[in-house]
């Protein structure tokens, strides 16, 4: 938890007995120092936040996003510039029979920095909007944003919370318990993502913001995602059915080669607009008018005729050029959530992480279609000690499974 | 061949003859039967229903037939639970079982058709989306094609539609050839009430043959549009026109109100494309509104399924089997706020909806009304 600066009593420390906050990040300021002499005696670690590289092992450094080159010696690697995560407009989180509303998430950005620097931990660091009362449903929402998709949430409380002390102990108590709820089930964070798309990119320079947004995008589709890297090998490719390469520059020979490789083992590569590559045979000329499609071995290799410019675009194009009928989840009545699918290595368990953006409304019979042949189901609720056994309807592509209304976090547990 | 005309009758005459061609308007047999479920029934039921027209060959050999499906509003929006063909779209094992028919009954090509919301992508996508498996679609008869209307995708330019008599509201409409380019055209719609028509049956499903490129919000000024952006709220509210290389408004000054413009399009559209063949499935439905977005709506289970070769006479007894009066107008449930499609339709010389001069064949109205407003 990031320690308010203007708490300077230690017994405020008491708000945090019962909950699994077990760190506290303060600046290094002297006016602190009985906090932190204080919470070393409860048993809390402390750690000083500075700007530079740390010097000390109780120093951590916070880093922005954009900034971040993805070297990652630490163990822990702290993140600033993320974002609230909700509705962007709850007003229309309700809304409409087509639309879906804007999202403000950073389960993609979690997902891209637990893929990119995998021995370290991600804290994603972001505070509360000010000005606006929060209710505390949107603190356990920021919570799950982080756990659901693999990163942690630096706890961080808004100004009307640290002047209220009694708002502030009811805040902690269901930060806490979504915590606690979270490590509960660690075992879930070693599943693996399931996805059949990827995307390889250097994420950096000129193509960081388009490579992360199509992240983002995907995500809102539901579509889930496997961060690639141009240093991956072909093992990074197994399972995959389209991979998305969409940095402005062509790719060493080298990765080149091994794409196109992808192609003609039946993969779908779309490129953008620089791919230098325009191997096999011309597809439909009308198959899709944003892209030249050729057909190469037993794959398809789709060049933009235009350079990526808008990611919302691209993310929609994927979709359609590898087609529905290789999504592997799919959500009626979720626009306001967003989905992570995993599953155990080699096992028969496979967990769908939910989490629903609109604090205003619950999550409203929601059925969650996933396209394999579960046998077995139950529905976990952020704070619940037990699931509940879900109905395991046949589907024409896998299974629906009806939902139980839900606040902000489902997890569906699946049983082949 | 004397007979005797009723109160109804005899008002309607003395009125329409003042005002309207409906004396005019022809008339055509309506097939009802029951079916409880989408399962194993359905297909004899839909054998029945076809049957009691005289069968689908005379209609459809040797053709080309396109079917218009209601797949209305987003594919990822369910009413509850519900998959979208138990509610507000058509259900899948119907769009399958009709598709077998037709193919049994020597259509040379079948092509399904929608204008889904503010969407170019493939119908099959689309149907995906919400579940459905489109290659058993394409499977059910030989040539079965599927197509996105909303854009005009592979084609090379929009059809101008003109309406006969010059229209209501646009004296034509441009819309995606596949609805020239065919012998045969079937509405294939659900038993539904609609918040701004009163009724969403197989005229109203041809609301969706427009594309969006044309009347989209987004739609640009000038031509049509090579994605479709937005609903068709212009046609609700008239607070824009259709990019300036298409048909423009009559009167610009007529009423901006969806109650008076909905049902004047969806007529002005059934006679400038005609319906050939009009299937309602009512065997799982939704009361209350066209889609879960509105507000009260819930699941109904009528068990039935209409059919007729005109589509006033067949949404006119598809209104009376849901407890209504296909005779009321405005101010008069269903049509509280809106003009009646079907008087509209039966002014453009379309068909009769007086139900003393429809032949109704199958199961009598009386046996089968289910109040949607019980």
């Amino acid at each position: 938890m990031r320690w308010p600066p203007s708490w300077r009593d230690p017994s405020l420390l008491k708000l945090l007995a019962g909950t699994p906050i077990n760190l506290l990040l303060t600046p290094a300021d002297p006016g602190l120092d009985a906090v932190r002499s204080e919470a070393r005696r409860m048993g809390l670690t402390c750690w000083e936040i500075v700007t530079a590289p740390p010097s000390r092992p109780d120093q951590i450094r916070i880093q922005p996003r954009s900034e971040l080159e993805w070297k990652a010696p630490e163990a822990v690697v702290a993140v600033s510039e993320c974002v609230w995560p909700s509705i962007a407009s709850e007003s229309s989180g309700s809304a409409g029979p087509t639309g879906v509303p804007w999202v403000d998430s950073n389960g993609w950005f979690a997902q891209l920095a637990r893929a990119l620097m995998p021995r370290s931990e991600i804290w994603l660091v972001f505070d509360p909007p000010g000005g606006m009362v929060l209710r505390p449903e949107s603190y356990a929402l920021a919570v799950a944003d982080s756990e659901a998709f693999g990163g942690r949430w630096a706890v961080s409380l808004d100004e009307q919370a640290q002047a209220d002390k009694g708002l502030a102990a009811r805040i902690i108590h269901v930060v806490g318990d979504a915590l606690r709820f979270f490590g509960q089930h660690r075992a879930w964070s070693s599943y693996v993502t399931c996805a059949v798309l990827g995307v390889l990119s250097d994420y950096a320079g000129e193509d960081r913001h388009m490579a992360e947004e199509i992240l983002n995008l995907l995500a809102r589709r539901h579509l889930p995602f496997r961060v690639l890297r141009k240093t991956d090998d072909k093992s990074q490719f197994e399972g995959l059915k389209a991979i998305i390469y969409p940095d402005a520059r062509p790719p060493a020979t080298e990765v080149e080669q091994r794409l196109l490789d992808f192609v003609r083992q039946g993969g779908l590569l779309i490129a953008n607009a620089g791919w230098r590559v325009r191997e096999g045979t011309p597809g439909p000329e009308d198959v899709h008018r944003r892209f030249d499609v050729f057909l190469l071995g037993k794959g398809r290799l789709a060049v933009a005729r235009e350079p990526f410019s808008d990611p919302y675009l691209v993310a929609l194009d994927a979709h359609l050029l590898l087609g529905r009928r290789h999504d592997l989840v799919r959500l009626w009545n979720g626009g306001s959530l967003n989905v992570r699918y995993t599953a155990q290595l080699g096992g028969r368990r496979a967990v769908v992480h939910l989490v629903n953006y609109s604090t205003r409304h619950p999550a409203h019979e929601v059925t969650l279609g996933v396209t394999a042949r579960y046998r077995r189901a139950w529905f976990w609720e952020l704070g619940a000690n037990k699931p509940r056994a879900l109905e395991v309807r046949p589907a024409p592509q896998g299974v629906e499974l009806p939902l139980p209304e839900f606040a902000v976090y489902g997890a569906v547990e699946l049983e082949a | 061949m004397t007979s005797r005309m009723t109160r109804r009758e005899m008002l309607g005459a003395l009125v329409g003859s003042a005002v309207s061609p409906r004396r005019t308007a022809p008339t055509a047999p309506v097939s009802v039967v029951r079916c409880r479920s989408y399962d194993s029934e359905l297909r004899t039921a839909l054998e029945r229903l076809f049957d009691q027209l005289g069968g689908l060959g005379r209609l459809v050999k040797g053709k080309t037939v396109a079917i218009k499906l209601n797949l209305t509003g987003s594919p990822t929006y369910r009413l509850g639970h519900r998959p979208l063909g138990m509610a507000q779209w058509v259900h899948e094992n119907v769009v399958g079982v009709v598709v077998h028919l037709l193919g049994k009954a020597g259509a040379r090509r079948i092509r399904l058709l929608e204008s889904p919301w503010s969407t170019a992508e493939p119908l099959e996508e689309y149907m995906l989306a919400a579940n459905w498996d489109p290659q058993a679609l394409a499977n059910a008869a030989p040539c079965v094609e599927f197509e996105n209307t909303n854009y005009l995708g592979r084609r090379k330019a929009y059809v101008r539609f003109p309406v006969p008599g010059g229209g209501s509201i646009y004296p034509a409409y441009d819309l995606s050839p596949a609805y020239q380019e065919c012998d045969v055209f079937v509405s294939l719609a659900k038993l539904k009430e609609h918040a701004t028509a009163g009724v969403t049956l197989s005229m109203k499903n041809c609301f969706g043959i427009t594309p969006c490129t044309i009347y989209g919000d987004g739609a640009p000024e000038d031509e049509p549009g090579l994605f479709p952006r937005g609903g068709r709220t212009m046609f609700h509210h008239g607070h824009r026109q259709p990019p300036k290389s298409c048909p423009q408004e009559i009167d610009p000054r007529s009423p901006r109100e969806g109650g008076y413009r909905v049902p004047r399009i969806v007529a002005d559209l059934v006679a400038a494309r005609p319906i050939d063949l009009a299937i309602i499935d009512g065997v799982e439905s939704m009361a209350g509104g066209e889609g879960p977005w509105i507000r009260r709506s819930r699941p109904i289970s009528p068990g039935l399924l209409i059919a007729g070769t005109n589509p006033v006479c067949t949404d006119a007894v598809a209104t009376a089997l849901m407890g209504f009066d296909p005779m009321a107008d405005r101010g008069a449930p269903p049509f509280e706020t809106c003009d009646n499609t079907m008087r509209l339709g039966e002014e453009l010389g379309i068909g009769v909806r007086d139900l003393s001069r429809i032949e109704v064949r199958g199961t009598p109205i009386q046996e089968a009304v289910c109040r949607f407003r019980a």
